[in-house]
């Protein structure tokens, strides 16, 4: 984020789940950049409420450049807040919501003069790990606690992250 | 893999699995300040003229789609997921 405010933004927003982390790093920013034009917003990727409420916050009228970057790996068997495996919650779905909540403002955006719409999700070289069919959908809803759970589910999520990309034409980068 | 929180924040056993990992495929770990010129150059680096649209780029702008197994170019698969997964988000 440092890198794009360098480039004089007409505006980055930013989402995450502590308001105090978020704070200073836009106070960092400033040091070099005074003048830079930044929002925050808080936003839980686990929980798919939050991050249509979250993503509704954004109020401009054009968005050029989303950038999906966020994710958990190898964490603790546990369910999100809407009863998914937490690192497909977290990984996938909120990612889908957010695209898929930004994607008129951005479809919109593409259709100006000169446009230049991009959508960047980052994914992992652990996507070679998931197994055999891919994503488990039949176990999705469930913690997934088996031998070598952590990688096992981390491999589904970086498996979907990164397939979902194909329909909507989007671009991927690990 | 990027040496971020991502990895810092593993316990002893999983952290052994990401190095590992990594020495098995012959990659090192990449400091956060290379690993963050990807995503860079993918997101406001690269001319659109230079990128190609859905595709899959490893470090540093490496077009690597032909490293993609069978499952990751499978149509009929990424249409399952993304069907799936608007169904999911519909209650919200």
């Amino acid at each position: 984020m440092k890198a794009l405010a360098h480039h004089d933004p007409e505006h980055i927003y930013f989402s995450g789940r502590s308001t105090k982390t978020a704070e200073a790093l836009v106070a960092e920013i400033r040091t070099t950049k005074p003048k830079v034009s930044i929002t925050f917003i808080e936003m839980d990727l686990a929980s798919l409420a939050s991050v249509k409420a979250s993503a509704n916050k954004f109020t401009h009228g054009r968005l050029d450049l989303l950038m999906c970057n966020a994710g958990i790996m190898a964490t603790p068997p546990a369910l999100s807040k809407d009863g998914y495996e937490i690192q497909f919650a977290t990984n996938h779905l909120g990612h889908a919501m957010l695209i898929q909540q930004l994607l008129p403002v951005m479809l919109k955006t593409a259709k100006s003069p000169n446009s230049d719409v991009r959508i960047v999700c980052l994914t992992s070289d652990g996507w070679k790990g998931h197994p055999g069919k891919g994503v488990s959908f039949s176990t999705i809803r469930t913690t997934q606690d088996t031998f070598f759970g952590a990688w096992t589910r981390y491999g589904y999520v970086i498996m979907a992250i990164y397939l979902i990309i194909f329909p909507s034409q989007l671009l991927t980068v690990i | 893999m990027v040496e971020t929180n991502l990895v810092h924040s593993l316990g002893r056993f999983n952290k052994s699995v990401v190095y590992g990992v990594n020495y098995l495929m012959g990659v090192s770990l990449m400091t956060e300040q290379r690993g963050r010129m990807s995503q860079l150059w993918v997101a406001a680096g690269a001319k659109k003229s230079e990128l190609v649209n859905g595709a899959f780029y490893r470090p540093v702008g490496v077009l690597s789609n032909s490293q993609l197994d069978k499952l990751a170019k499978s149509e009929k698969f990424a249409k399952e997921l993304w069907e799936w997964t608007e169904k999911a988000l519909e209650p919200f």
